[in-house]
């Protein structure tokens, strides 16, 4: 007969097994985010059919498509964490009534949780843009999660540009939208 | 030895090792500790040199006295709950404001806190409250490795909280 001593020195030796276990665990997982991390990643490159990725709007409940095959549309994917990101939202704001007018559907991709980001964007016009879709779908996007960040998918559902808000094709895109809006001055 | 007197051990080392672990984790990384402090904490930088060396040093003076003895358990874990509130008061505050916030708690200093950093927090300190309200004399010797292995896997489980929901989510990886 095994004494009660005997029984929950066993039982200590096991509760100590299963901790060493979990400790190697998360040690084998955070080796594993360290390996990924290392792995070169790329923006999606023009040219690049974007997957369909459906999400949420933030102001809504009818999911919808953000991307794929459908009208020209621009992806923005912006963060509460990023300060540029809170200084471009007036430039945003901006943009839309001339995107609406030239067809352009702009979406504000994220993947923050809902109560954040209507603490971002506040009463901006931009929330009005905000659709939440999930980690992977967003990483899906934006795999580098490049932050304030774009993505113009053509009507095919083909990447057209990406980069980063304020690089030569985003200012080149505001050039056309102004021009479209006011031709007569883009004219001369 | 009475199940409450077991698991008043239990959560007497489990705490014990929490403010073991967390003065270790910010010791060994003690310049990423001050920096987080500066930054995420807005502790003025001339501030920061001497408060996180308190700190660390508080909380490995906690952890002794709550390891050793029930009796010096129960001035040190009313002083850690006093310190684990005002941080986690803080630490909540600057989520809710800045929605990133680097904690550098248990030494992850990389990585933002994120809402089950503050529910493990929360959890820490119901579990202090509740040893300092309602924790009975020591158990007896026989148990006491069980309980003391029950506390490293508990300790385990809420430092790593955040990670292990990450592994059960199975989350995608992430640059």
């Amino acid at each position: 007969m095994i004494s009660n001593d005997i029984l929950y020195l066993i039982l200590a030796l096991l509760t100590f097994s299963a901790a060493l276990n979990l400790l190697l665990t998360l040690r084998l997982n955070r080796t594993v985010r360290r390996l990924a991390a290392a792995i070169p990643r790329t923006m999606l490159q023009a040219g690049e059919t974007v997957p369909a990725v459906r999400g949420q709007p933030l102001s809504g409940r009818t999911p919808l498509t953000v991307s794929g095959d459908g009208p020209p549309a621009a992806l923005l994917f912006l963060s509460s964490a990023c300060p540029k990101c809170r200084a471009k939202l007036p430039e945003i704001a901006r943009l839309l009534p001339l995107a609406r007018k030239a067809g352009l559907t702009i979406h504000l991709v994220s993947m923050e949780p809902a109560w954040r980001l209507r603490r971002f964007l506040g009463t901006s016009e931009v929330s009005q843009l905000a659709v939440r879709v999930r980690r992977h779908d967003y990483l899906a996007l934006n795999p580098l999660m490049a932050t304030p960040g774009y993505l113009f998918v053509g009507p095919s559902g083909m990447v057209e540009a990406a980069g980063l808000i304020g690089d030569d094709n985003w200012f080149s895109l505001c050039e056309q939208l102004e021009a479209e809006e006011d031709p007569g001055e883009a004219a001369a | 030895m009475s199940a409450a007197q077991f698991a008043a051990d239990t959560v007497r080392y489990a705490l014990g090792l929490l403010l073991a672990c967390a003065a270790l984790g910010k010791g060994v990384k003690l310049a990423s500790f001050r920096e987080n402090l500066h930054e995420s904490f807005r502790v003025p930088a001339a501030a920061a040199i001497w408060l996180a060396p308190f700190i660390v040093l508080t909380e490995a003076v906690l952890a002794v006295a709550t390891l050793a003895a029930v009796e010096s358990a129960r001035p040190a874990l009313a002083a850690a709950l006093l310190l684990f509130c005002i941080f986690s008061a803080v630490l909540v505050h600057r989520y809710l404001q800045e929605g990133v916030v680097r904690c550098a708690c248990f030494g992850e200093s990389v990585r933002a806190v994120s809402a089950f950093d503050l529910l493990r927090n929360l959890l820490i300190l119901a579990a202090m409250a509740a040893w300092l309200l309602c924790a009975p004399a020591a158990g007896t010797t026989a148990l006491r490795p069980l309980a003391a292995g029950t506390a490293v896997l508990c300790t385990m489980l809420l430092i790593g909280l955040h990670d292990i929901v990450s592994i059960l989510r199975a989350e995608e990886l992430a640059p």
